[in-house]
């Protein structure tokens, strides 16, 4: 079983994701299960807002090949082999850069004199615990180490991880994406039920949100789009949503005083309750557009 | 003297250095004992990763001995030492400076050694 499973994600970096996806999970319906999943590895931040309690962490770890030198005849196979030049043969033996390694074992399996082996090598952590802002919400995220490039592979460890904590069909999980349209998304938004996309209306805006509306419509999720700090720019992103026919499920005013309070750590709909409403519908809508 | 490699923009020792090691356009590879040299794309320009390694792979294949380079990164370093290719590196150079400069001033420095 599978709980109902909401990716936020947007092209554009900065317009809204986690506030949007904190701000989804405080106000989700009472009495369901409500997980949120930080899948934005390089710099989780929904943390801030949440304040979890951390009970568990675990190493994402990749496995690097390990030369025996002994047995190295230099003779390039492996560097040949290698699509991230991760092992090298310029030397009498074969040299290994770790943090280029991808993990997928090739250089072991074509070394004709067996002299490769492999040894774990950590890329990140995944951690766990709990909130407890008036409501549970169990809390998972991912964070790539400073220097890894193998972002997607630490988000594909974090949704194992919350996918084993919480089971419930009756629950919902909330995923903070990545930023961007690139293998991290990928691995963020697939097999998920549904994905709110944030836009703000501005050129740069409307730009990413069309590149993320085509990925999400090449992974086959139904997705409906939130407009962020509505007010600026122009209307130019609600108007490429009439034209391409999709929802625009909620639309949160651009004010100062949300800024403000966001800057804080504070989630808007705790303290405004015109917020708190924009939430409340942009649930109901949800749920419906689920349904369909 | 070992062949000497030049990070180069261009084709010809009139051609812009390029301070880059495992991005830059060409190796302009010279052999001082007989006066030629010739000019070989650096396959390892475009790589996701590992450009600099690549790079190194590629001048040991061609016996390159010296490389005469703006910078290189950890990676390459690590690279040319185990590959046994010596590293002259001139830090960011002056806008202009030509391939055929930098070559005379590696082979001027080496004299006064």
């Amino acid at each position: 079983m599978k709980p109902l499973t909401i990716t936020v994600a947007s092209g554009k970096g900065g317009v809204g994701k986690t506030m949007v996806a904190t701000n989804l999970a405080l106000s989700a319906p009472e009495h369901v299960p409500t997980q949120l999943v930080d899948c934005d590895v390089d710099e989780p931040d929904a943390h801030l807002f949440l304040r979890p309690t951390i009970i568990e962490a675990k190493n994402v770890e990749i496995p690097v090949p390990v030369v025996d030198q002994a047995l190295c005849n230099g003779c390039g196979s492996c560097a040949d082999f290698c699509a991230f030049n991760a092992i090298s043969a310029v030397g009498s033996t074969a040299l290994v850069f770790p943090d280029l390694c991808h993990g997928c074992g090739g250089c072991k399996e074509i070394c004709p004199t067996g002299a490769i082996s492999e040894a774990p090598n950590k890329i990140g952590t995944i951690e766990w615990g709990l909130v407890d802002l008036g409501r549970p919400i169990d809390f998972v995220q991912g964070r790539l180490d400073v220097g890894s490039s193998l972002s997607a592979r630490v988000i594909k460890s974090t949704r194992r991880i919350a996918q084993d904590r919480l089971l419930d069909a009756a629950a919902v999980r909330i995923i903070d994406a990545p930023p961007g349209t690139s293998c991290p998304v990928v691995a963020s938004v697939s097999d998920s039920d549904y994905s709110i996309l944030v836009a703000e209306s501005t050129p740069f805006g409307l730009h990413d949100l069309s590149l993320v509306i085509e990925l999400v419509r090449e992974l086959n999720v139904p997705f409906g789009v939130v407009i962020n700090r509505d007010g600026i720019g122009d209307d130019r992103a609600a108007a490429h949503c009439r034209k391409e026919q999709i929802p625009i499920l909620a639309r949160i005013p651009f004010q100062r005083r949300y800024a403000d309070a966001y800057a804080g750590g504070i989630l808007l709909v705790d303290r405004f309750s015109e917020v708190a409403r924009v939430f409340h519908d942009l649930w109901e809508r949800l749920l419906r557009e689920v349904e369909r | 003297m070992p062949l000497i490699a030049v990070t180069a923009q261009g084709q010809e020792p009139s051609a812009l250095f390029d301070t880059r090691f495992g991005r830059c356009s060409y190796f302009v590879i010279f052999d001082t004992s007989t006066d030629t040299f010739r000019a070989l794309p650096n396959p390892a320009q475009s790589e996701a990763g590992g450009a600099g390694p690549r790079a190194v792979q590629f001048l040991k294949q061609n016996n390159v001995g010296i490389v005469v380079t703006g910078h290189v990164g950890p990676h390459a370093q690590t690279a040319l030492q185990a590959a046994g290719i010596e590293l002259f590196e001139v830090g960011p150079s002056p806008s202009g400076t030509s391939v055929r400069e930098m070559l005379s001033s590696y082979i001027d420095g080496e004299r006064e050694r």
